[in-house]
């Protein structure tokens, strides 16, 4: 059934008198609808595969498609940023099937940033071909491929669908078992291409690296079509991925029908701690207002917990008319990673076909699997990036049909940042995918791989980036490696694919668990946090409602906990900890820079209990937990010691916070790395330097090189942060430049950029500024 | 490696690490580091009787031996090799189509890597063995000197073997390994491969088939030792090492790292030849099995093969010389199987009741047939309920029940088949007391 008008202002009503009921703030908006615009078919394309295509009711192509795909034909390596739904898969499989029919041994390599993904493409594609009539092979080789099928695959398949991690350790290492597929690639697709940041897209970048040395080396020379959500600057994260200069296809042809929008911010229920209604409630709230008026919906709920505990409350809803007919399939359906293939295509099918009304998934189903469109979309909380939050959105809405987006705030700071400025979320996309290919550390382990792979001489050595020759350096003297002449050959019988992982571990983090009976799971906490929030006797807030730690289990990652109505709170400050083990450099200054390696402890030791009106402290407990240790690099930056005398201890304090968070927000452009790999900590005075301390620590342990770089270029940090700061259009601060401000009328934007201008003058005489 | 050997590698360790690396020796020092033609590997010498060799693809090391007829791998002449015929040969590998296989189309090969796989692992020393015409086994040994020198190796590998007129490979797990392994390494050299498409004769699994369970284990050295009564020498490098041993002669140039792995290869290749001799000629019967476990591994084979009658002669001889032990039990129960088989359970009831006695968990399954045969055939059900109850007494003193998946199906079994032999005792009381009495 369509979303037309009539129900859709039905459906408004509606949530009007949910939003009435559960107070807070409802900013509703409305995007426009917008045609679709359709471009003509490449001459080069077969009238075989034009005619299979308007037998699948696609008689001509969107204008980006019809470019696209003229790209694709000629060669041409390209970036297509398009939203979800768009049709982005004829983008690239086109050009395939057209090379497949020109020559039946060409191969294509299909890249997936996930397993799941990639069987998704796997069934879309088997759709496509057999259509066609064209014999065209296509497999998934990653983890799940069974040895007796990997044979076939790398002998018989004309397209491979596979992740980065299984072409970096179960593909290239074996190349030789894979010559057909090297001696005949055409292409190479990367889609998803901008969750290729940070840390892991300067992995996959040198992995690309090497999969274009293996072509050389069998005398392919294949064209690169990437597909990315809207980022900022999809050309050059292209461009640094795959060391290709790509034309950019921008301008969607979809249709989209008119799209209303909803920011709902919850009312304040504890206004001393600030705390907001549970984003869980608000978003079950309005999940059933929409289930009651019949509209097909996802939910968006952030963590796996969240997942379930939504699907839970909205199917306890429903009991009454699903008892009455028990024959009726289920309505509400969970979906996450940890359900089995089986039982996600059978959501999928559910979903498409109209039987399932309400999904609640994590980001699984953002990326690009087939379900169709759907009438709304609600998150539960801001999903973090401005391109995840589109995403999100554009799950709902059926090509020209009306659709309903509902975002639904938390209270963390960002959640409000973003509810409050929506120019943030719809204006032009301020969002990076930074990657640093040439991460020295990052490189090292990859010129391992390469030489195992094949023996490398100068001329190759030099196409594996600026920082090879250093790494293969140290390779030699390791003795990992054999010089003999002019190349060098692998020589050990250690596997360094294997010991090397693109992606950094899953955090742990500590599930909290209702004692009932019946037991349940109610949520879960990341393991710092749980520190402060789950200790024995804390009182838990979750989801509006107050819960007692009767014990934790740090050993198990669990808390168990019981609702209660008390007149008190639990506050326990987290000591993180950052002790500088060793300073590898320093620059002094009135804003001194310098870097080294440090331990990053968190400990929990006491907690106080606050009233919750007065917040007059009425006791206090002992937290018996062990200390967490990271050991990492760091890059920090010193205040004049005087400052406190001039400006007073708060204000120093206000300004070391907002200096460090404007610092940790421009180094990842700098570093063109991604936000998650840099954290921060400040200390008024720090025991190593003895003054004002902002500490930039890298999360990923060992570190990555990424302090020493922010080291060598601290004169263009700052010079970055002045400018931010200087036109950053927020009076206050904003989590994109000095943070959302702790407290009002504190300044803290001003005496940041007065904290700037001192390293202008970086010379030897340190400025004291005018004000305080 | 006993203490001895150990200490022995250590002290030639520590000699080798001791000097100075190649390029810094003086100029003209004479050692086992002799110019080589062929340049790439100046200063590394010629080991081992290995000459220099050119090739299409530049120089590597190659050495010829010829054994004469007459020479032996252990106690196993290798010119018996002249005498196996196709069918003796397909009863060792069924599935390979060895029609019209004449001997001297038998290619014994061994490699030495510098590990197990991925394209960083390469061949440094490639042995193959041939029966010539004459009765000599000649066997071929290739080696890079270092890993810039494989492609030649390879070159000259198949300059030789000839792949076009089709030989037999003999191998030890080679089809999982060598044949693959060759080809991806000449895939490397982007030369054409063709090693796994040859027929392949692979003795790890005629091996296991005969010896799974009755030695220490089935690798060549353990094999070798128990058919053909072959010593490694006292400084040998078990295969483990092997990569470490070429990465130190990589990294020192001295010719003395390289003697123990030449050697390892010999010998694993000629071992090759005196078990496909000894193995051979076994399963055709025309040589004896020497002792009880021998004649039961071959019986293991020809019974696999639907030999019947000779496996039922080898078992018949073992569990007559072999003394109690897993090996004799497993004899006894083939034997029996075997004449259950044939119909004469009557002639294979005295071997189950031997093996009711034995300690082994094969106690209950003899037992079981003892049942079966007591209950059918002889109708004694005061029997077949005693054998019954000795096997549910066994299974049910096994800590955990009866092993495996379908142990508490065996227990069920077993309490079925005791109720009906005890109805059908009862049963037979009954009639036996309202019967008449003879007159």
């Amino acid at each position: 059934m369509r979303l037309d008008s009539t129900r859709l202002e039905a459906a408004t009503r509606a949530l009007e008198v949910t939003f009435a009921r559960l107070g807070g703030t409802a900013d509703w908006r409305t995007l426009p609808a917008r045609p679709a615009r359709h471009g003509a078919w490449p001459d080069a394309l077969d009238a075989r595969i034009v005619d299979a295509l308007a037998r699948r009711g696609i008689a001509r192509p969107y204008t980006h498609q019809s470019a696209a795909i003229a790209n694709g034909l000629a060669g041409r390596d390209q970036v297509i940023v398009t939203p979800t739904a768009s049709g982005k898969t004829l983008c690239y499989t086109a050009p395939v099937l057209q090379a497949v029919l020109d020559d039946p041994a060409a191969r294509a390599l299909y890249l997936f940033p996930t397993k799941a993904l990639a069987q998704d493409q796997l069934h879309e594609l088997h759709g496509l071909v057999t259509e066609a009539g064209i014999d065209v092979k296509t497999f998934t080789y990653d983890g799940d491929t069974s040895p007796n099928a990997r044979r076939a695959v790398r002998t018989a398949g004309h397209v491979v669908i596979t992740n980065p991690d299984m072409l970096h350790a179960g593909i290239l290492p074996h190349h030789t078992k894979w010559v057909r597929l090297f001696e005949n690639l055409r292409y190479i697709v990367i889609d998803e291409m901008h969750t290729y940041r940070g840390v892991f897209g300067s992995h996959v970048a040198n992995v690309i690296r090497r999969l274009l040395r293996v072509c050389r080396f069998y005398g392919s020379h294949p064209t690169f079509i990437c597909c990315s959500a809207t980022i900022a600057n999809p050309v050059a994260l292209a461009e640094a991925l795959t060391g290709r200069t790509v034309e950019l296809v921008a301008g969607d042809g979809a249709p989209r029908g008119e799209r209303t929008v909803v920011l709902y911010n919850p009312p304040v229920v504890n206004a001393q701690l600030g705390i907001r209604a549970g984003v869980i409630a608000s978003a079950t709230a309005v999940a059933e207002t929409l289930q009651r008026a019949d509209v097909q919906t996802i939910v968006f709920a952030g963590s796996r917990t969240n997942v379930e505990l939504i699907t839970q409350y909205l199917r306890d809803d429903r009991r009454g008319p699903r008892l009455r007919d028990p024959a009726a399939p289920e309505a509400v359906r969970g979906y996450r990673s940890g359900y089995l293939p089986g039982e996600r295509r059978a959501i999928e099918a559910g979903l498409r076909e109209g039987e399932v009304r309400t999904v609640v998934s994590t980001n699984a189903l953002e990326l690009g699997v087939d379900i169709g469109g759907l009438d709304a979309a609600v998150l539960a909380g801001y999903p973090g990036t401005v391109a995840s939050f589109r995403q999100q959105m554009g799950r709902a809405g059926r090509r020209a049909d009306c659709s309903l987006a509902v975002f639904t705030a938390g209270s963390s700071p960002l959640d409000q940042y973003a509810v409050t400025h929506p120019d943030y979320l719809f204006g032009e996309s301020v969002e990076a995918g930074l990657i640093n290919a040439d991460n020295p550390p990052i490189v090292g382990d990859h010129v391992k791989c390469a030489v195992f792979e094949l023996p490398l001489d100068a001329e190759e050595l030099a196409a594996l980036g600026p920082g090879a020759a250093g790494a293969l350096e140290a390779l030699t003297e390791s003795g990992l490696v054999h010089r003999g002449g002019a190349r060098t050959y692998w020589a050990s019988e250690a596997y360094p694919a294997q010991e090397i992982s693109l992606r950094r571990g899953a955090e742990q983090n500590v599930v909290v668990v209702e004692q009932g009976p019946p037991p349940r799971v109610i949520g879960e906490v990341d393991r710092p946090s749980a520190m402060t929030l789950l200790h024995d006797e804390a009182i838990y807030m979750h989801d509006g409602r107050q819960y007692h730690v009767d014990r934790l289990d740090w050993e198990e990652l669990k808390a168990y906990v019981r609702p209660v109505d008390v007149d008190y709170y639990t506050d326990a400050q987290l000591a993180v900890d950052l002790k500088v083990l060793e300073q590898w450099d320093v620059r002094p200054g009135a804003l001194g820079a310098a870097h080294g390696e440090v331990a990053v402890t968190y400990l929990a030791t006491l907690f106080k209990k606050l009233k919750l009106d007065t917040r007059e402290n009425i006791g206090w407990g002992k937290i018996r937990l062990p200390q967490d240790d990271l050991h990492t690099e760091a890059f920090w930056v010193t205040l004049p010691g005087e400052l406190a005398a001039r400006w007073g201890t708060s204000a120093v304090e206000g300004a070391l916070a907002g200096l460090g968070q404007l610092l940790v927000n421009v180094a990842p452009v700098l570093l063109m790395c991604d936000p998650r790999d840099l954290k921060l900590s400040t200390q008024v005075r720090a025991p190593h330097t003895g003054r004002p301390t902002a500490f930039l620590w890298e999360s990923v342990p060992g570190g990555v090189g990424f302090s020493e770089h922010l080291f060598t270029h601290a004169p263009e940090l700052f010079a970055l942060a002045r400018v931010i700061v200087a036109t950053c259009p927020c009076h206050e601060g904003c989590p994109g430049c000095v943070g959302p401000p702790a407290a009002p009328g504190v300044g803290v934007k001003r005496l940041a950029a007065e904290l700037l201008a001192l390293a202008e003058t970086a010379s030897a005489s340190a400025r004291m500024p005018a004000s305080a | 490696m006993d203490d001895e050997t150990r200490h022995r590698l250590r002290e030639l360790i520590a000699s080798i690490e001791r000097r100075a690396a190649p390029r810094s020796r003086p100029a003209g020092a004479r050692d086992s580091r002799v110019a080589a033609p062929g340049g790439a590997a100046a200063g590394i010498g010629i080991v081992a009787g290995h000459e220099r060799r050119e090739t299409a693809a530049g120089w590597c090391s190659y050495r010829e031996v010829r054994r004469a007829p007459g020479a032996l791998a252990g106690r196993q002449p290798l010119d018996a090799l002249a005498s196996l015929a196709p069918g003796m040969l397909s009863l060792l590998t069924p599935d390979e189509d060895l029609d019209g296989v004449a001997p001297g189309d038998l290619l014994f090969l061994d490699i030495e890597t510098t590990g197990l796989g991925g394209a960083g692992a390469m061949t440094f020393l490639v042995a193959t063995a041939r029966l010539e015409g004459d009765g000599a086994f000649v066997l071929r040994q290739y080696l890079a000197l270092s890993p810039a020198e494989e492609s030649a190796l390879l070159v000259a590998l198949v300059e030789d073997v000839r792949l076009d007129c089709d030989p037999v490979l003999v191998t030890y797990n080679g089809r999982g390994f060598d044949a693959p392994m060759l080809d991806s390494r000449m895939t490397m050299h982007r030369q054409r491969g063709g090693f796994e498409a040859l027929r392949h004769i692979d003795l790890l699994t005629v091996a296991r088939t005969l010896y799974r369970g009755l030695l220490r284990s089935c690798r060549l050295a353990d094999v070798e030792s128990a058919v053909l009564g072959i010593t490694r020498p006292g400084d040998e490098v078990p295969g483990a090492e092997v990569p470490a041993w070429y990465f130190r002669f990589l990294r020192s140039g001295d010719g003395r790292c390289l003697l123990p792995l030449i050697r390892h290869n010999e010998i694993d290749v000629v071992a090759l030849g005196g078990l496909l001799a000894r193995l051979g000629a076994l399963a055709a019967g025309v040589e004896r099995p020497a002792h009880g476990i021998e004649g039961l591994a071959v019986a293991r084979l020809l019974g696999r093969r639907g030999r019947a009658a000779e496996a039922v002669a080898l078992l018949e001889h073992a569990v007559g010389v072999l003394a109690p032990s897993h090996a004799r039990d497993e004899a006894l129960a083939r034997l029996a199987a075997h004449r259950k088989r044939a119909g004469r359970r009557d002639l294979a009831a005295p071997l189950w009741a031997e093996l009711a006695a034995c300690p082994g968990y094969a106690r209950v399954h003899a037992q079981i047939e003892l049942a079966k045969y007591y209950e059918h055939e002889r109708r004694d059900y005061a029997a077949a309920a005693s054998a019954v109850a000795a096997a549910l007494a066994v299974v049910d003193a096994r800590p955990g029940g009866a092993p495996g998946a379908g142990g508490e199906h065996r227990r069920a079994a077993l309490a079925h088949r005791q109720s009906r032999v005890l109805r059908k005792a009862s049963c037979r009381e009954v009639t036996a007391a309202v019967e008449p009495g003879p007159g």
